[in-house]
C-alpha cells in the first residue's frame, strides 16, 4: 500500500516538457540616406513576443524623397546577429509589390525588386515578420535580434 | 480494544512502505546515472519549489526538447548548477546553444554544450524532500532525523525484550 502510494506520488511529481520555445524579440529600424527622408527615424517594427507558428509583426516606414529626381530604392538586412537567419521570415512590401522576401539570413543581399518614388512624394515600405513553425523555430526561442534596413537610392535610369 | 492493533500495524507498514519507496525512487535512479539535486530557489515555480528534490536522469545534449526542465552549469554564474526550463535550442556543429529560463523569472540564460555531452534532464521534483536531505547533512538534522529515530526503535526494543510478559484482556499472551 505504501509503496503503490510512493509510486503514484512519484508519478504525480513528474516534470514534463511543455514543448514551447521562448518569444523571440524582433526590431527592425532603417538607416537613413541622403536622397530620402524616413519616418519613424526609430523602430519601426517591434515585436517582443514572437511566437513560433504565431501571428506575425509588422510595421510600415514612410520613405519621402527629398531629391528633384525620380529615385529607385533597393532594400537589404543586416541584424545584429545570425541567431534568426534561418528562423525567421521577413516580407518587405510596398504598394502591394514585394520588393524582399523570405529567410532573414537570404535578405542580406540588396533587393532585386526596387521601389520607384517620385520627387517629392512618398511610399511606405510595409515589413512583416513571422516565425514559423518547423524544425528551425527551436532556434528561434529566446533570440532577440534588431534589424537594420539598408536603403540604396539611386537616380532613375543611374547607375 | 483489539481493533486498532491491526490498524495501526497496518498504518506503520503503509508509512514504511511509503517511506522506503520514496528513498527508493532517490536510490535507484542513481544506478542509471541520475543525479538528485536539492533546488535552492524559487526560480522555477510553480513547477519546482525552493527546497525540493529534482532528480535528473543524463541525456545526451542532442536529445533535449524545448520545454524540457534540464540542469547546468551555468557558465554566467560561475559554472553554479542551474535547473531551468529550455526555451531555445540552435545546433552550431559540435555545439549546441540553449536558451533557458526560470519558469517564475524574466531572465534568459544562453550557454553552449558539445552536442555529444551529457546534461541532465529532469524526470521528476519531490516536493519538500530536498529540505530533508539538506538537513541530514548538518549534525543537528542528521542527530534529529537519521540518529533519533533510529535510538527510539533501539530503545523500544530493548525495552520489548526486557518487558516481562504480560496478561493480555483476553487472558492470552503475546510472545
Amino acid at each position: 500500500m505504501g509503496i503503490a502510494l510512493a509510486v503514484a506520488l512519484v508519478l504525480s511529481w513528474r516534470v514534463a516538457a511543455d514543448g514551447t520555445a521562448l518569444p523571440t524579440e524582433v526590431t527592425m529600424h532603417a538607416h537613413p540616406t541622403g536622397e530620402l527622408e524616413l519616418r519613424p527615424a526609430a523602430a519601426f517594427l517591434s515585436a517582443l513576443r514572437l511566437e513560433a507558428g504565431g501571428p506575425s509583426a509588422s510595421g510600415g516606414l514612410r520613405l519621402r524623397n527629398i531629391t528633384p529626381v525620380p529615385l529607385d530604392v533597393r532594400v537589404r538586412l543586416a541584424p545584429s546577429a545570425a541567431t534568426l537567419d534561418r528562423a525567421l521570415a521577413v516580407r518587405l512590401a510596398a504598394g502591394g509589390r514585394l520588393l524582399a522576401g523570405g529567410r532573414l539570413g537570404r535578405l542580406r543581399r540588396w533587393s532585386a525588386g526596387s521601389l520607384r518614388i517620385r520627387p517629392g512624394r512618398s511610399a511606405v515600405l510595409q515589413a512583416r515578420a513571422a516565425v514559423p513553425a518547423g524544425r528551425s523555430a527551436a532556434a528561434a526561442g529566446g533570440q532577440d535580434v534588431d534589424i537594420a534596413v539598408e536603403l540604396q537610392a539611386r537616380p532613375r535610369g543611374g547607375g | 480494544m483489539s481493533a486498532p492493533r491491526p490498524l495501526g500495524r497496518f498504518a506503520c507498514w503503509a508509512m514504511a512502505g511509503l517511506v522506503a519507496g520514496l528513498v527508493a525512487a532517490i536510490v535507484l535512479p542513481l544506478a542509471f546515472g541520475a543525479r538528485p539535486y536539492t533546488v535552492l530557489s524559487g526560480s522555477m515555480e510553480p513547477t519546482i519549489g525552493a527546497g525540493d528534490l529534482v532528480v535528473a536522469e543524463r541525456v545526451s545534449a542532442r536529445d533535449v526538447r524545448l520545454g524540457d526542465v534540464v540542469t547546468f552549469e551555468d557558465p554566467e554564474r560561475g559554472n553554479r548548477l542551474t535547473t531551468h526550463r529550455v526555451g531555445g535550442i540552435r545546433r552550431l556543429g559540435a555545439k549546441v546553444e540553449f536558451v533557458t529560463k526560470g519558469d517564475a523569472n524574466d531572465a534568459t540564460e544562453r550557454w553552449r554544450t558539445a552536442s555529444d555531452g551529457d546534461l541532465g534532464r529532469v524526470a521528476y521534483a519531490m516536493p519538500w524532500i530536498g529540505n530533508v536531505t539538506a538537513l541530514t547533512r548538518r549534525p543537528l538534522g542528521f542527530a534529529l532525523i537519521v540518529a533519533l529515530p533510529l535510538l527510539l526503535l533501539a530503545v523500544n526494543e530493548l525495552a520489548r525484550i526486557w518487558r516481562p510478559p504480560s496478561a493480555g484482556a483476553d487472558g492470552t499472551t503475546h510472545a
